[in-house]
């Protein structure tokens, strides 16, 4: 066992100088690189027979089954990982470090500006939510991991609130006025419901946001201390995703290891590509349209105080397609391990939701109020199924079951 | 005593602290799982040899099976059942096998244990359905199965005897809303009923019809007559614990793993024990453990010695095993889709998975270990993929009981 996981490391750890290699060269060195690393595991297949069959299915029309093509997974597991959650989550952190800049610098002149100048800098800073609210929408995606952790997907978009615990916490928190309760030890105990995106978007998108800074100044602390927050957190996430998580990726069966093998690794990250489509379907769009038209509760939609609602479904999808797609010059996701009909119906399917989407041309908030958007969004929301169902067969194709019991259970 | 039970179940709303995740270690992983049949001790692989497993499950084609199988998942023998099953069971001294349907079940199948025939299939009676889950008496002569009663929406007791071809013989109420799992008292007397208080109604499906007003229970009854003898709660504020998977040890004590039906972020205790004439103790455990769980346990048994409990959650990916003298969590580990469990004799335990695996739990060297079938064991990447996927596909996903007998 130990003499496999080390060869394992070995290995893995040469695929990857290999690759970082590549990545800077030209295409044929990459094409060598992989020549190479397939040399090695075909003279390693005596040992650990397993990995011996690395193969993808694009060209073929029937399946290897998961298990017998573990070594294929696992270069798309690291690929993912690499390519694209890692680089998310950078960008998450980027843009909330940038939101942290700018609700600083909006505090700093709130009460020596003139309105002229606070009206300029608030526009500054509700760009800068909105550069974070995507690049949140496009890692929203990802439950395990990391921000498992002292529930921290719910910390950074508290979302659906059902019973107003945002609009309640935030006030609470405000009339407190407790400098105790911002500081980054503090800010921990909050509740989750005011730690992320949708506490700040209220305190940007109201009636009268300067009037509220004015009079309430302590606001723009709250401010503050929840882009802080937001902002710390999104680096976290970013290093522990590069030092701990994906040391998992690449050696999966590592003793005391987070998964138990590659198709493990497999799993999980594909429940992120496939089980999200059903939540925006059943809670981006669905719930928000209810059973008929007359039944419509827009507020219900995920970002309607600043009217990115539609925003948010394209950034989903977008971020979707390049998990499945790759976000690598070798296009290395998924489609790269399922056979070309099945990557055509799937990508087709892509390609109807974002058809759909794209005949809504007022916001999505305005547009579920008549009876055209209202068709339309339904529109999305089969779509939407389809898409779920041919992604989830062509797994399941590849002998991989994303889950029995814990989708269904009693 | 409700004081002890609000100082250890955590009771938080929306509020949390967070510890940081680099002093956090990772969950203990799960060993290379091919090498692992070799490395089990002689007693272990003695009893495993010498295993059955029982449980429902279902194929990659989504059909349904009543699967009888050995420790390392190979079919003995199987059988088509007309819908998903929930809980089988074994007789205690015949050749033969109980499995109820899963709620609202419309079925239970007595099957032959050692052909996996159909002997004979028991509807429930008109305006009623089963909950999934039964047993039979320590005598052998009575079955016994939660049922509800659809008009009322109260919880039944149903009571079948083997020597007039099961027909019922005693029928009461089972002092609760959704009653779930069911189990017998040493002397074979009292029946124990965990109420998992959500009112279900056939025509809406599974949906749950009351959330907010739930109350699950824990109810001790005389087997024959009904008779109330003692019925415990949760905290008023733990209302929506759903009371639903239990087990007991031959003291008697009842070790209880439960549901969340309340707000996604709240922090809740999901495991608790319970003796007579106490208030339900819940089991502490660090507020990651709990989280990781995701509000849901999906059946929980007692190892031989009635000392330990290993529980399973699925949604989480966990199985948790639990100290239920000390009541504290002593082990948790990583196992995708895990629901299954049992006692394997005086070793340890067995889980099952909806991936279609089966592991071996180790208490003494708090490891898991994957029990593989032959034929996934040798040379797997020498097989035509044509013959290996045949293999594959057969492997079935284990639903949500397993039952063994050594």
């Amino acid at each position: 066992m130990r003499f496999f996981s080390a060869l394992n490391s070995v290995l893995d750890l040469q695929i990857n100088q290999l690759q970082l290699g590549s990545s800077v060269d030209a295409k044929p060195a990459r094409f060598n690189a992989l020549f190479l690393a397939v040399c090695i595991f075909s003279i390693c297949a005596i040992g650990y027979a397993n990995d011996s069959n690395a193969a993808i299915n694009s060209d073929q029309t029937v399946h290897l089954m998961a298990d017998q093509n573990e070594a294929a997974w696992r270069i798309f597991n690291i690929e993912t990982v690499e390519n694209y959650v890692i680089p998310s989550y950078k960008n998450l952190a980027n843009a909330n470090s940038n939101l942290y800049l700018a609700t600083q610098a909006f505090c700093k002149i709130l009460k020596s500006s003139s309105i002229v100048q606070l009206q300029e800098n608030l526009t500054i800073t509700k760009k800068a939510f909105n550069r974070s609210m995507d690049a949140w929408q496009l890692i929203q995606n990802v439950h395990f991991g990391p921000i498992e952790i002292g529930i921290r997907h719910h910390s950074i978009q508290f979302w659906p609130d059902k019973k107003n615990h945002i609009g309640k916490q935030l006030n609470r928190l405000i009339t407190a006025k407790n400098e105790a309760s911002l500081t980054v030890d503090g800010f921990e105990k909050n509740s989750v419901s005011v730690k992320g995106l949708p506490a700040v978007e209220r305190l940007l998108f109201n009636d009268a946001p300067l009037e509220m800074f004015k009079e309430k100044p302590f606001t723009c602390e709250v401010l503050q201390g929840i882009s802080r927050y937001l902002s710390d957190t999104a680096t976290s996430l970013h290093d522990e995703w590069v030092t701990t998580m994906l040391p998992q990726f690449k050696d999966a069966k590592q003793l005391d290891g987070y998964f138990e093998d590659d198709i493990d690794a497999t799993t999980a990250l594909l429940k992120t590509l496939v089980e999200p489509i059903e939540v925006i379907r059943d809670l981006k769009i669905d719930r928000p349209l209810g059973s008929k038209f007359e039944k419509v509760k827009f507020k219900r939609l995920e970002s309607w105080r600043s009217q990115r609602s539609l925003t948010n479904l394209q950034l989903n999808l977008q971020s979707l397609e390049d998990f499945f797609i790759g976000t690598d010059s070798e296009r290395k996701g998924l489609q790269s391990l399922l056979t070309r009909n099945e990557t055509a119906e799937i990508q087709n399917n892509f390609k109807l939701v974002k058809n759909e989407i794209a005949k809504i041309k007022v916001p999505l908030e305005e547009a579920i109020q008549t009876d055209a958007g209202y068709r339309t969004a339904k529109n999305i929301s089969i779509a939407l199924t389809q898409l779920h169902k041919s992604l989830e067969d062509a797994i399941g194709h590849s002998g991989i079951r994303l889950g029995f019991n814990s989708r269904d259970g009693d | 005593m409700l004081t002890q039970a609000k100082q250890q179940g955590v009771i938080k709303k929306n509020h949390l602290i967070i510890p940081s995740f680099s002093r956090r270690h990772f969950l203990k992983g799960l060993i290379c799982s091919a090498c692992a049949p070799y490395s089990l001790s002689a007693p272990i692989k003695l009893e495993l040899e010498k295993v059955k497993l029982y449980s429902a499950a279902t194929d990659h084609k989504g059909d349904h099976w009543l699967v009888i199988a050995n420790a390392k998942g190979e079919t003995l023998n199987q059988l088509r059942l007309p819908s998903r099953a929930h809980q089988v069971f074994k007789h205690p001294s015949l050749p033969l096998l109980c499995v109820v349907a899963r709620r609202p079940g419309k079925y239970l199948s007595l099957v032959h244990l050692n052909t996996g025939t159909l002997i004979k299939t028991i509807s429930p009676s008109k305006g009623y359905h089963f909950y999934g889950h039964g047993l039979f008496t320590h005598d052998g002569r009575y079955l016994v199965t939660s049922e509800n009663h659809i008009e009322s929406g109260e919880g039944r007791i149903t009571i079948r005897d083997r020597l007039s071809e099961f027909s019922i013989v005693y029928q009461y109420d089972s002092q609760g809303i959704g009653p779930h799992e069911i189990k017998l008292s040493t002397d074979g007397l009292v029946l124990v009923v965990a109420n998992g208080g959500i009112k279900t109604h056939p025509d809406k499906g599974r949906e749950k019809l009351n959330l907010n007003t739930m109350r699950p229970s824990l109810v001790y009854l005389e087997l024959l007559t009904g008779k109330l003898l003692e019925k415990v709660s949760l905290p008023k504020q733990l209302h929506q614990l759903s009371i639903r998977h239990i087990d007991i040890n031959h003291h008697d004590q009842v070790v209880i793993a439960m549901q969340y039906q309340g707000d996604i972020t709240d922090q809740v205790a999901l495991m608790g024990t319970h003796n007579r004439g106490e208030d339900i103790r819940l089991l502490n455990a660090p507020i990651n453990s709990y989280l990781a769980m995701k509000h849901y346990c999906g059946s929980v048994c007692f190892d031989f010695s009635g000392m330990y409990a290993a529980a399973t959650s699925p949604k989480g990916n966990r199985v948790t095993i639990w100290d239920t003298v000390k009541g504290n969590i002593i082990d948790e580990l990583r196992c995708r889709d895990a629901c299954g469990v049992a006692a394997l004799g005086k070793q340890g335990f067995m889980v099952s998975s909806g991936a279609g695996k089966l592991y071996h739990y180790n208490i003494e060297h708090k490891e898991i270990k994957q029990l593989l079938p032959q034929s996934l064991l040798t040379n797997s990447s020498q097989m035509e993929p044509q013959i290996y996927t045949q293999i594959h596909s057969k492997r079935m996903a284990w639903d949500n009981h397993l039952s063994i007998s050594i």
